[in-house]
């Protein structure tokens, strides 16, 4: 036996040791060394707070008792930490990015940063934790009172020991645990506490294992007796309750707050996670590898009726082997205390943040707005608080400690914690989990856990009478806790969870089906479920659209982080917005960053209560909303796409349509071009033949005749070829076939080679030209030719339709920046209305009048002919008479030029 | 250095395939160590004296392990890929 202060000593030299290494880290952190501390190795360790008190000790007395079974409680882990790909690496991330401070915070900011659903699952793991810090202090004394008391008594108490354990461990927790307010709430010190203890559970599980087989007496031979009476006697293993076991381990690790709070609160680097997900199932194999033997090795030993729960202590100490003995016990206690230890640190942040916060902040809108440090109420919230959960834990332990209900509360305390499940997964996966989905799903699991497992786990004693738990409620045997609509589930535990499971699962579906979730939660479950994808895209996340002042920000920021953490982030922020000195300029983005900072300390609900009180509510952008929901996104995007492509269907069959029209047209154009061309040129061609044909059946004509004939023929074939001169000139200049001589002309040249060429047609009509010279002293980009053939056209029509007595033609220009217009006008009757826009038509003649010699191509080709040489040719309308206007380049284009 | 595309697309099979394969080694656990497979190696018979179910469990879980470390390792190494 050992001497209790050998005990004593030995628990206050290791209790030391810890204090120092957690000194030493916090130390190491906070001169930015972090080293060992940031490891791979470190972080594996520190997620095996998952074996406690009861994994150490109890998973002996399950295997004595139920053989292989106990394995179940290791497998799931492994199979969540084989599948860190696609549920933890996601999990990690998200508790990076939203500076997720514990399981109710994840919940709570994933659903809109709901404060209701905080609180129900900060409750929740108070309820289902609470007894298991009992089981702990249980386990402690239990063990403390097996080396102490086996030979008659020590004469303490167990609730003394409960006691000095409980006060030693909150001084522990309170001292590493709520040193500061981090802005990502990691405990350095804690964690490689717990990391050292990882390793002393381990060496001492191994020590006493391989003593139990290959030290003892026998040897592994004696061993191989024992096993086969220990894993039982060929029954079944794998049934409901192997896959429910499993099932329950497996969510313990994600959802218990004290393996979230390892696991993805104290996570350091993503990376880690990768040699975790191989390290922490090695860790969990070599820890069960030896239980079965040590629990043979018991029953082979050990006098009926000894405490199998104790086989890891009284194996070795029967065996006289007290330095193993004392290197066990310490294994026992660190597992117990480092589970303890973890777990109240967890739920104080749970409580500070979730329910002290809250009522802090609505006890009194003002605090926000006046300076003050927030910091020291969060602080004094989580000693409270974990001296609060230590106190309810040994309260638990005094009354109903001992009792055969109190070891298997660690199942039931996982049970209850699993009800976090569904609304976990599906918040991480399914974009449509609402709010009110999840509270429903945890609230109906809750009752139904509570009401078919915790409850009637008190065997009568609590809330629930026995004669309710046998019999239903006044009678109904239809609400049997323990056989729920007559279902008759021999195992408790595998009842409890498949109601509960069943039903919280429906609730959560079902009633996140029939709601809408706010837009908040939109944003939430879109950075949630995309996680990996707004990370890549950085900035781009949607954000509340919401306003405030910097110096209000400032001033909350600096309250919660602290000055000099507040400071840097807002340096940081401006130096991003390329400002070199002041506050950075608030907008949406600004605000959701200084928001998920503070959520890293109070919590997400609690930093958006504090933020919205100074920014107000916020609004979110109709746009935001649709590039947030993808689907939506998406489904308006390929309907975008169809109209786009519908438009441009109808936009291609329009142009089909008009060029259709067009190409009638210029048919229709082309067949009266024809009818016109074949009528004019047989008007002259009727007129020489006829001649000829005279001349030919008449020689006898008089010479005179004869001559005039002759005459005739030659003025209409000279007719003929001038017509075919021109429609071959027109035809060439529509095409743009035409070979011009651009260069600078001045226009008073044109104007007077014009009047000379018409000279003799005007002085028989007696027109009296005017020009206005000083205008016409001007240089025009065209050709000297051509232009001149357009000005004789025009002068020509002007004497041929003016007034046959009192004609007077008038030119004037008009010199623009970069055009000249030259206007020909004469005083004659005009253009009637109803004529003015076939003038430029082909074959055109006004009214009936026909001149020898004009075919109606004279505008036409002067139209063409100014189109050419980059202007244009028009009817001025309203202009008394008939008023052309020229109009052309003063610079040669540079095209044209640089030919 | 420039990189055959080739190469890069085999990379990217290669990641693909490691990927599926992380999500498929759950899977597998969860058959191998939680369905009625178990149920055949339930009984009284040993190897050297050990039942043959915790054999059957120890070795799963093993091979599990290591190839959970294969896959992590390779997947992590490329992680911080941009």
């Amino acid at each position: 036996m050992l001497a209790i202060n050998i005990l004593l000593v030995v628990c206050v030299a290791y209790t030391m040791m810890l204090f120092a290494i957690a000194f030493l880290a916090e130390r190491r952190a906070a001169m930015g060394a972090h080293g060992w501390i940031h490891s791979p190795i470190v972080y594996t360790l520190s997620l095996s707070v998952y074996c406690t008190g009861w994994t150490f000790y109890g998973a002996v007395g399950s295997a004595a008792r139920n053989g292989l079974e106990y394995v179940t409680i290791y497998l799931g882990p492994s199979l969540v930490m084989f599948g860190w790909w696609l549920l933890l690496r996601k999990m990690v991330r998200i508790g990076r990015t939203q500076r997720i401070t514990s399981i109710a915070d994840l919940l709570s900011s994933r659903y809109g940063k709901s404060n209701t659903l905080g609180v129900v699952v900060t409750l929740l793991a108070v309820i289902a934790t609470t007894p298991y810090v009992a089981l702990q202090l249980q386990s402690l004394s239990l063990s403390f009172q097996a080396l102490t008391t086996a030979d008659g008594g020590s004469g303490i108490s167990s609730a003394q020991i409960g006691l000095t354990f409980a006060i030693g461990l909150a001084a522990f927790a309170i001292l590493f645990g709520t040193r500061s307010i981090d802005a990502n709430e990691r405990h350095f010190g804690v964690v490689s506490a717990i990391a050292v203890e990882a390793v002393i559970k381990l060496i001492a599980l191994l020590a006493v294992g391989v003593f139990v087989v290959f030290g003892m007496t026998g040897g592994p031979a004696t061993m191989a007796e024992n096993l086969p009476a220990v894993t039982g006697s060929g029954e079944p293993i794998f049934g409901p309750r192997w896959v429910t076991l499993t099932f329950l381990s497996a969510t313990a690790l994600i959802c218990l707050p004290r393996m979230f709070q390892v696991l993805v609160v104290e996570n350091a680097d993503e990376r880690h996670l990768a040699t975790a997900a191989w390290a922490f199932p090695t860790y969990l194999l070599l820890i069960s590898l030896f239980i079965l033997p040590i629990a043979a090795a018991g029953r082979g030993l050990l006098p009926e009726g000894s405490n199998p729960d104790l086989y890891v202590l009284t194996v070795p100490l029967s065996q006289g082997q007290t330095g193993l003995t004392l290197l066990s016990f310490l294994g026992g206690f660190s597992a117990a205390t480092s589970m303890v230890i973890v777990s109240t640190i967890a739920l104080s942040t749970m409580i500070s943040n979730h329910i002290v916060m809250p009522i802090w902040l609505a006890s009194d809108r003002s605090r926000t707005e006046i300076s003050g440090d927030v910091r020291s109420v969060v602080l004094t919230a989580r000693r409270v608080s974990i001296l609060g959960v230590l106190g309810l834990g040994y309260l638990y332990f005094l009354l109903s400690g001992g009792s055969a209900a109190l070891a298997s509360i660690g199942l039931i305390a996982f049970a209850g914690i699993a009800q976090v499940l569904p609304s976990l997964i599906g918040g991480v996966y399914w974009r449509g989990a609402t709010r009110a989905g999840a509270l429903t799903g945890v609230c109906l699991g809750f009752t139904v856990w509570a009401y078919t497992l915790f409850l009637p786990s008190f065997d009568g004693a609590v809330l629930l009478s026995a004669q309710t738990i046998t019999n239903g409620p006044f009678g109904l045997t239809l609400l049997r806790p323990q056989q729920l609509f007559g279902l008759a589930i021999e195992d408790p535990l595998v009842h409890s969870m498949f109601w509960s499971m069943t039903l919280n699962v429906t609730g959560f579906v079902g009633v996140s089906l029939v709601t809408r979730a706010s837009p908040l939660e939109r944003i939430q479950a879109a950075q949630f479920v995309d996680t990996f994808r707004y990370a890549e895209r950085g900035p781009g996340a949607p954000v509340l659209s919401r306003s405030a002042t910097s110096e209000d920000l400032f001033t909350l920021a600096q309250r919660i982080l602290g000055t000099e953490t507040a400071h840097q982030l807002f340096t940081q922020a401006a130096r991003l917005q390329s400002k070199p000195t002041g506050l950075p300029e608030v907008d949406g983005a600004l605000i959701t960053m200084v928001e998920r900072e503070l959520a890293g300390s109070v919590g997400a609900s609690s930093a958006h209560a504090m933020v919205s009180q100074i920014t107000g509510g916020g609004q979110i952008s109709v746009d935001e909303l649709i590039r947030m929901a993808d689907e939506t996104a998406q489904i308006v995007e390929y309907s975008q796409e169809l109209e786009r492509q519908s438009n441009e269907l109808a936009a291609t069959a329009a142009e089909l349509r008009s060029a259709n029209a067009r190409l009638t047209e210029v048919g229709a154009q082309r067949d009266a071009f024809l009818s016109q061309v074949s009528h004019e040129l047989r008007t002259p061609m009727t007129s020489i033949r006829s001649f000829a044909e005279i001349l030919r059946e008449k020689p006898d004509l008089a010479q005179e005749d004869v001559s005039r004939f002759v005459g005739i023929i030659q003025e209409e074939s000279q007719r003929l070829t001038r017509l075919l001169d021109e429609i071959l000139d027109l035809s060439f200049l529509e095409s743009g076939r035409i070979r011009l001589n651009l260069s600078e002309v001045r226009l008073a040249d044109v104007v007077n080679v014009a009047l000379t060429a018409t000279e003799g047609l005007r002085t028989s009509g007696k027109t009296v030209i005017k020009l206005e010279e000083k205008s016409l002293d001007t240089v025009v980009a065209a050709d000297f030719d051509r232009l001149a053939q357009v000005l004789i056209n025009l002068v020509t029509n002007a004497i041929k339709y003016g007034p046959d007595t009192g004609g007077e033609i008038r030119i004037s220009a008009l010199a623009s920046k970069h055009h000249v217009t030259l206007d020909v006008a004469d005083n004659g009757p005009g253009i009637p209305a109803h004529q003015r826009k076939n003038v430029f038509e082909k074959f055109t003649r006004l009214g009936e009048v026909t001149l020898a010699g004009s075919a109606g191509l004279g505008l036409p080709i002067s139209r063409e002919i100014m189109r050419n040489i980059g202007g244009d040719l028009e009817l001025v309308p309203d202009a008394p008479g008939a008023t052309f206007r020229l109009t052309m380049l003063r610079k040669l284009p540079r095209s044209a030029a640089a030919e | 250095m420039t990189r055959d595309p080739a190469d890069l697309a085999e990379r990217a099979l290669q990641r693909r395939k490691h990927e599926d394969g992380a999500i498929a080694t759950p899977l597998a656990g969860c058959l191998l160590l939680a369905s009625p497979l178990l149920n055949i190696f339930s009984g009284d018979a040993t190897i050297f004296g050990i039942p043959v179910a915790f054999v059957y469990v120890f070795t799963v879980w093993a091979g599990l392990i290591i190839v959970t470390r294969a896959l992590a390792r390779r997947l992590s190494s490329r992680q911080t890929r941009p």
